[in-house]
């Protein structure tokens, strides 16, 4: 499937791109026709009759998820502008205006400065950051993407929804959303796994140090734990790395360490390399949890109903320790988007965790801020989840602020 | 008082130990007791006096670190205190024995509905199935009088008040029909109106029901209106016990009197109220005589010397202490004592729970 095609459907001609604007400008006006009907229903302005529809969109869970998403909007905005201004204090014309020998100095100046004025770095701060935020808001807009150099006329390109700018050093990343979507699902390929195996371990490693405390598992896992803290990542992971790359030798190929994004066993590798963190950190999380759990009152009232103690573990306790862990869970599946960028310099995985790190050595500011603006609308929605996960997973949490 | 009346729990001998930090303590020291069926038999004591990790016993719930060094708790045919796995106790716990504790703001699971909390016990202890469970979930709310429980079964804890959720408590000690209710202070955390509510509740279910009551409180004012018999804890031993009538009217052991002497209600206006000086004894370590020597200005020589034996004041009214020997000097009460049984005997006999409106918190002497 293209990604890039889907999530920015360039128009090919004339005609698609005009029906193209209709709907969305359709689209748009729906949604916020939407957004005030239910703000009106919900301060019982309209529709006060109370049927199944009007309890739907005055559902705590509902409305406040609405206004989380506004509030999100905010953050993300927030986010953009410091990036914004973060980014304008490098001296971009000389990264975007490589010397070029084939120009005269004033061709090479109305080059640049057309150029400069395509990808919005001309005029004021102010304008300059009105042209980014109309680039990348999802709505259907034309803009110039290659400027012909000697006669600095622009070769336009429709989007339909959000642009994030183009690379200004590598030719092979024409349009940085496109390069974000084809990186991001090799790092979310190895990275899902590698959450799987962090859950599937970290979990009951956590349940069983907190129910024999101070016995041998917990001792052996609160060891695990120190030692996983204390010795720098980079080292075990070279370590386990060259574990793998060990069995290769032994000709144990059940691990292949090229990555390849169509072979599930290549993926493990990596995945495996960067769980053994994040398996101490949910061990020590649950262990945490459970153990203040273990001591609260409603667990010596089940005890005293008669329940057996696997039956208060498992039911009362994990249940209960599961609520602040429940935020940590939806970030943990968004952050496994972002990849790392040493496991994929290790494995040489074309990954996403490497693109912010690449763009910055190559000075290649657009990228960067692409990147950034990108990661925030994620992390911000990854909160979003959170915040909701949770609010389920308690009911003493209450939707309605104040 | 019947004087031959059937046993239900039988206490030898019991002592009990804990190791803290390398240190053995003897908090329990050889208790001998028989409580009977159907009685309300409250244990009283400052904080520390080891009343409740006495009925901790019964029920198998002493802290990692406590262990029964000798004697025997006789219930239904079986010595609880040789029992050492899980396994034994999960047909007494909650099924024959059941405990209520102090804080019901903390006692119910918060994340799950009234209903299954409930229904758990019914279903693991009484086999029933989902339905009939639920169906008798909300007949007991009924029963501890919870307005609306078809609505309110399935409600979360932190949506009742803090008597509603002690009624709820109630509710599933007695699901299983229990022989024991072991009540661990249960009104101590509530208010004073909502702590008479619970209590007449306590009586009405067990006047129904006719459990034992174990009734464990430092508050003077509710034994005065809710037990039949009642027993003084001091230093893991029972220094005093009798029927309420024989501890209010005629206490005999300096220690009760202190304890009585400190009820807020008899001071007089204007007037400092009486406290018992000093501190509990330390359970490290062997204590030597009585217990309460140091603290006891009765105290004679050989207090600090030898333990008292339990001497006979009547068939139902016994005590610790070496004044009641016959070679005692005769020592008289405090005087604030012998207005007690003028000042409270119209109230405890006539009306008891009414009075509880009016008491406040009585006898926390020690602080």
């Amino acid at each position: 499937m293209d990604f890039t095609k889907l999530l920015t459907f360039m128009a090919e001609d004339a005609t698609d791109y005009q029906t193209q604007i209709i709907i969305s400008y359709i689209v748009i006006a729906f949604l916020v026709l939407a957004i005030i009907f239910i703000v009106l229903v919900n301060h019982n302005l309209i529709l006060k009759k109370d049927t199944k529809f009007r309890r739907f969109l005055t559902h705590p869970l509902f409305y406040y998820s609405l206004k989380r998403i506004g509030s999100a909007c905010v953050s993300i905005f927030l986010a953009l502008a410091i990036t914004f201004c973060l980014i304008r204090m490098q001296d971009l014309r000389s990264v975007y205006c490589p010397a070029n020998d084939h120009l005269t100095a004033e061709q090479f100046e109305r080059w640049c400065d057309a150029k400069m004025r395509s990808i919005g770095l001309s005029g004021s701060l102010i304008e300059q950051f009105l042209t980014y935020f109309y680039n990348i808001l999802p709505i259907p807009k034309e803009i110039c993407t290659s400027i012909n150099e000697l006669t600095a006329e622009c070769a336009q390109t429709r989007f339909f929804t959000m642009y994030l700018g183009s690379s200004a050093r590598d030719d092979t990343i024409p349009f940085i959303a496109e390069a974000i979507f084809t990186k991001l699902p090799n790092s979310f390929r190895w990275g899902a796994i590698d959450i799987a195996i962090q859950l599937i371990i970290g979990y009951p490693l956590g349940i069983f140090m907190a129910k024999y405390q101070d016995r041998l598992v917990d001792k052996i896992g609160k060891t695990y734990i120190i030692l996983i803290d204390a010795i720098p990542g980079l080292l075990y992971f070279y370590l386990i790395f060259s574990f793998f790359q060990q069995l290769l030798i032994w000709n144990i190929n059940i691990f292949p360490m090229r990555f390849d994004p169509d072979d599930f066993s290549s993926w493990l590798a990596p995945a495996i390399t960067s769980s053994f963190a994040g398996i101490a950190g949910i061990a020590y999380w649950v262990r945490r949890y459970m153990l203040n759990e273990i001591n609260s009152d409603y667990v010596k009232f089940a005890r005293a109903k008669g329940l057996s103690e696997n039956r208060i573990m498992f039911t009362h306790v994990l249940r209960n320790a599961i609520v602040p862990l429940s935020r940590s869970l939806s970030t943990a599946f968004i952050s496994c988007l972002f990849g790392s960028y040493f496991i994929e310099a290790l494995f040489s995985i074309d990954g996403f965790g490497g693109m912010l790190m690449n763009a910055v050595q190559t000075k290649d500011f657009m990228i960067v801020q692409g990147v950034v603006v990108f990661s925030a609308i994620l992390s911000v929605i990854s909160y979003l989840i959170a915040d909701i996960a949770m609010a389920i997973a308690d009911p003493r949490i209450s939707f309605e602020a104040q | 008082m019947e004087t031959k009346r059937e046993v239900e729990i039988s206490v030898k001998n019991l002592s009990v130990g804990f190791i803290s930090h390398g240190n053995k303590m003897h908090v329990i020291r050889d208790i001998t007791m028989d409580i009977y069926k159907g009685e309300t038999f409250a244990i009283v004591g400052e904080s520390g006096s080891g009343k409740s990790v006495f009925t901790k016993t019964f029920t198998g719930m002493l802290e990692e670190n406590g262990f029964i060094s000798s004697g025997e708790i006789l219930f239904q045919g079986q010595d609880l205190a040789k029992f050492k796995t899980n396994k034994e106790w999960l047909p007494i716990r909650g099924k024959k024995i059941a405990t209520i504790f102090q804080d019901p703001m903390t006692s119910l699971n918060p994340l799950f509905r009234i209903g299954r909390q409930i229904e758990e016990v019914l279903r693991l202890h009484r086999g029933m199935n989902k339905k009939e469970a639920k169906a008798e979930a909300i007949e007991l709310l009924r029963r501890v009088k919870i307005p609306n429980p078809e609505k309110r079964v399935h409600d979360f804890p932190f949506m009742y008040s803090g008597g509603m959720r002690q009624r709820v408590v109630i509710a599933i000690a007695l699901a299983c029909k229990p022989d024991v209710l072991i009540c661990d202070e249960p009104t101590t955390a509530l208010d004073v109106t909502v702590q008479s509510q619970i209590l007449s509740l306590i009586r009405d279910l067990q006047k129904e029901e006719h459990f034992t009551t174990i009734f464990i409180t430092h508050d003077l004012g509710v034994v005065a209106g809710i037990a039949d018999r009642v027993a003084v804890m001091y230093g893991g031993q029972i220094i005093e016990y009798g029927t309420v009538e024989d501890i209010y009217y005629h206490p005999a052991h300096p220690y009760t009197w202190a304890l009585l002497s400190s009820l807020p209600q008899l001071a007089e206006d204007g007037s400092d109220l009486t406290y018992i000086h000093g501190n509990p004894p330390s359970f490290i370590g062997e204590i030597d005589g009585d217990a309460f020597a140091p603290r006891n200005k009765y105290a004679m020589k050989i207090d600090f010397i030898k333990e008292a034996p339990m001497f006979k004041i009547s068939d139902s009214h016994y005590a610790k202490t070496w004044l009641l020997d016959p070679r005692a000097p005769k020592v008289k009460p405090p005087r604030i004592i012998q207005n007690l049984s003028n000042k409270i005997a119209a109230t405890i006999v006539k009306d008891p729970i009414n009075t509880q409106n009016e008491e406040t918190k009585a006898g926390d002497s020690h602080d």
